[in-house]
């Protein structure tokens, strides 16, 4: 009697696990709406800072201060963030976090960035989500 | 020893985070101040043995050494060239570097 619950629970779950593959397979090829946001793999032409990577190392440097000289911390925070079609950026967000002051330095500096030139897609400007690591390791 | 190489003030394990911090007599911070007339270094017990003991070096034969001398003991962090950050205080950068090197050396041989 077990066994034939087991066998029922796993070809259920089975079934349950192909529906999921299928609903996530039609969930990403369904996004066409303008609020669409394209993680930067997907796109053809990926989001840039004004002045390319070298514009986007000056913003830091000029910008990015060490935020308590006191505190013995090491190492990157890790954040994310949405280019929107309008180069805005929004939604900035620590995905890996060092500590807490360091954090908010690392979002009050991707919060304080100009416009983007926008990615694309099939030569149509697109939200992007970006991913940036800030090191704070002193050499 | 001779002179230090240039490189992270941090552990070379590659660990980040909270690492430790140096507390001394005076009227600094909570955070800052010891609470006695002790200096008190605390590290973050979750590093690993080597980390522990190159952040033990860090403070007390770096920062430490330094404030019970007279000296300028705390770091002065400014942006380099290439974006990143460099030390400023560079008697504390030095004696840090030259801590670390030192203390990684003998740990290794110990444990051979």
């Amino acid at each position: 009697m077990n066994k034939g619950k087991n066998k029922l629970f796993s070809v259920g779950t089975i079934v349950l696990l192909s529906q999921l593959i299928i609903f996530c397979s039609f969930s990403q090829t369904s996004i066409k709406s303008d609020d669409d946001i394209y993680l930067y793999i997907h796109v053809d032409k990926l989001p840039s800072f004004p002045g390319g990577s070298h514009g986007l190392k000056e913003f830091i440097k000029t910008n990015l201060k060490w935020p308590d000289q006191e505190i013995g911390v090491h190492g990157i925070v890790l954040v994310s963030f949405i280019v929107k079609k309008s180069g805005e950026i929004e939604s900035v967000i620590v995905e890996r976090s060092l500590h807490q002051i360091f954090d908010t330095e690392a979002v009050n500096l991707i919060k304080k960035m100009p416009k983007w030139n926008t990615g694309e897609i099939n030569m149509q400007p697109v939200s992007v989500k970006l991913y940036l690591p800030i090191e704070f390791i002193i050499r | 020893m001779g002179e230090p190489q240039i490189g992270s003030l941090g552990p070379t394990t590659g660990e980040e985070g909270f690492l430790g911090i140096m507390q001394i007599p005076g009227k600094l911070s909570d955070a800052l101040n010891s609470p006695d007339d002790k200096i008190k270094i605390t590290i973050n017990s979750g590093l690993s043995e080597l980390g522990q003991a190159q952040l033990m070096s860090h403070e007390l034969y770096g920062h430490a050494l330094l404030f019970s001398r007279g000296e300028p003991h705390k770091h002065s962090v400014v942006s380099d060239e290439s974006g990143g950050f460099k030390e400023g205080n560079r008697a504390l950068s030095k004696q840090i570097l030259k801590s670390i090197a030192e203390t990684t050396k003998n740990y290794e041989q110990r444990k051979k």
